[in-house]
């Protein structure tokens, strides 16, 4: 695999929790759980970039529910 | 960019013996070319009589659509897919695509937990069942397959895989590697999608007697 | 990547177990999706080679500052084109920074849909008479500061309003070159 790199990330004390308490639910550790998460960001950011809309569907009601977009 | 991962042996269905094989994370030219020579003048020259229903629909318009969604995704997110290879005389022997991340297990043990997916797993025809009556190599679909776990340890996923098995190939994923069978998935063809949890990746890489150290 | 596993170890496997087809997903049509994993090959452009390097470099400047508008208000291309009624083809290549001679009607539409003052948008074009050094360096400031891969970044952003803000004061001043 290519040479890896360090970073250092400031996060609040809430944002820290949320991080600990994903790691703990996924049993994931900090940095897997944000490489996952940097994908998957990656991922909707490119449908978003090429004009896609990204959508929750629940399953039962098929209703649609817009993901937030910044 | 294409590194070496090991040798393994491949068997030589025709002659018995065991041939090394390289194993590949990433491509080349090389093996571009060996997919668009061999494995299509394989491929055309003898139309399988027992293709699967799913391999007829991928000649269909309606299917490439799977193709250009993938391009547009591999082309956007250069973190989100790896590609490997296996070679063996000169020739591309198989190809598999993986992707890390954005796939969710559902697997009772682990819900929702993160895992490898294989996108495709492919054998060069020369080597299939279904294609020919005399495959060649065998042992293809295990190194891969065992790439793909090791892949999924490396990413700290705990071994977890999961695919959409090609009708022909549910017996071996089943009974050979061991996953667990979810069914026909609707939303894929019909294909039946197969997961492999934490528990049965340590299995799967568990020496048995006889292995050697 | 360390690997978990041996060759005796798949060895056996491949003697003892059934002997399958393992094929999985479905076989793959396009071979563009093995293409994509190649390494790129080097950028191959119609050479604006004859063209004094001043003039590649307002090209590269002008497309750089086109392409980041764009981004910042996330549009598309075939987007842009239809705001401006600018044919698709002309605003990659104005992207691209391979368009040496750009068409007054262009200008005029993209300063007036991006909200930059025309002139300035003429002092930056390929085709400006005199080359003004203060302009030449808020460019050159500007079109270093990027990453095409991601989405506008913070910094990018931030690059970005400084060269937008810099061309709007510049739209202000008299043909003296004063304010």
């Amino acid at each position: 695999m290519a040479d890896k790199k360090t970073m250092t990330l400031n996060l609040s004390e809430p944002e820290m929790a949320a991080l600990e308490t994903l790691c703990e639910r996924k049993g994931m550790s900090k940095t897997t759980l944000l490489r996952q998460a940097l994908r998957l960001y990656q991922s909707m950011d490119e449908r978003l970039e090429r004009g896609e809309k990204v959508f929750f569907e629940d399953p039962r009601s098929k209703e649609k529910a817009e993901l937030m977009v910044l | 960019m294409k590194t070496q991962l090991g040798t393994y042996d491949l068997q030589n269905r025709l002659t018995g013996r065991f041939e090394p094989a390289g194993l590949f994370e990433g491509i080349d030219e090389s093996n571009l070319r060996s997919y668009e020579q061999d494995w299509k003048i394989a491929f055309e020259t003898r139309l399988p009589g027992d293709a699967t229903t799913a391999e007829r629909l991928a000649a269909n318009a309606q299917d490439a659509r799977w193709d250009w969604r993938r391009l547009a995704e591999i082309r956007g997110n250069p973190l989100l897919y790896q590609m490997y290879a296996i070679e063996c005389a000169a020739r591309t022997q198989g190809i598999m695509l993986v992707k890390k991340g954005g796939s969710f297990s559902r697997h009772p043990d682990h819900p929702k937990a993160d895992l490898i997916y294989v996108d495709r797993l492919a054998t060069a025809p020369w080597n299939r069942r279904g294609f020919v009556g005399e495959p060649i190599y065998r042992g293809v679909g295990q190194v891969l397959l065992s790439a793909a776990v090791n892949l999924a340890y490396e990413e700290d996923l705990d071994g977890r895989i999961g695919l959409h098995s090609l009708s022909g190939a549910d017996a071996f994923y089943r009974d050979v590697i061991g996953m667990t069978d979810f069914g026909p998935d609707d939303e894929n063809y019909g294909m039946r999608y197969f997961e492999m949890s934490s528990a049965q990746a340590r299995v799967f890489l568990e020496p048995k007697e006889g292995d050697g150290a | 990547m360390k690997m978990r596993f041996t060759n005796e170890w798949l060895r056996r496997r491949i003697e003892r177990d059934a002997d399958l087809d393992s094929d999985a997903g479905l076989p793959i049509t396009k071979i563009d999706v093995l293409k994509a994993f190649l390494p790129e090959p080097p950028a191959v452009r119609a050479p604006v080679a004859a063209v004094a390097p001043q003039v590649r470099q307002s090209a590269a400047v002008l497309g750089h500052l086109v392409r980041q508008l764009r981004r910042r208000d996330r549009l598309e291309l075939a987007r842009l084109s239809a705001e401006v009624r600018v044919p698709e083809q002309e605003l990659r290549e104005i992207e691209d920074g391979t368009v040496t001679a750009l068409r007054p009607r262009t200008l005029h539409q993209l300063a007036t849909f991006f909200k930059i003052p025309a002139q300035a948008l003429v002092a930056l074009s390929p085709a400006a008479v005199r080359r003004d050094p203060e302009l030449d360096r808020a460019a050159v400031r500007f079109a270093t500061d990027s990453d095409d891969i991601s989405k506008l970044s913070a910094d990018e952003r931030k690059s970005l309003n400084d060269f937008v803000k810099f061309l709007s004061d510049y739209g202000e001043r008299g043909p003296d070159g004063k304010r």
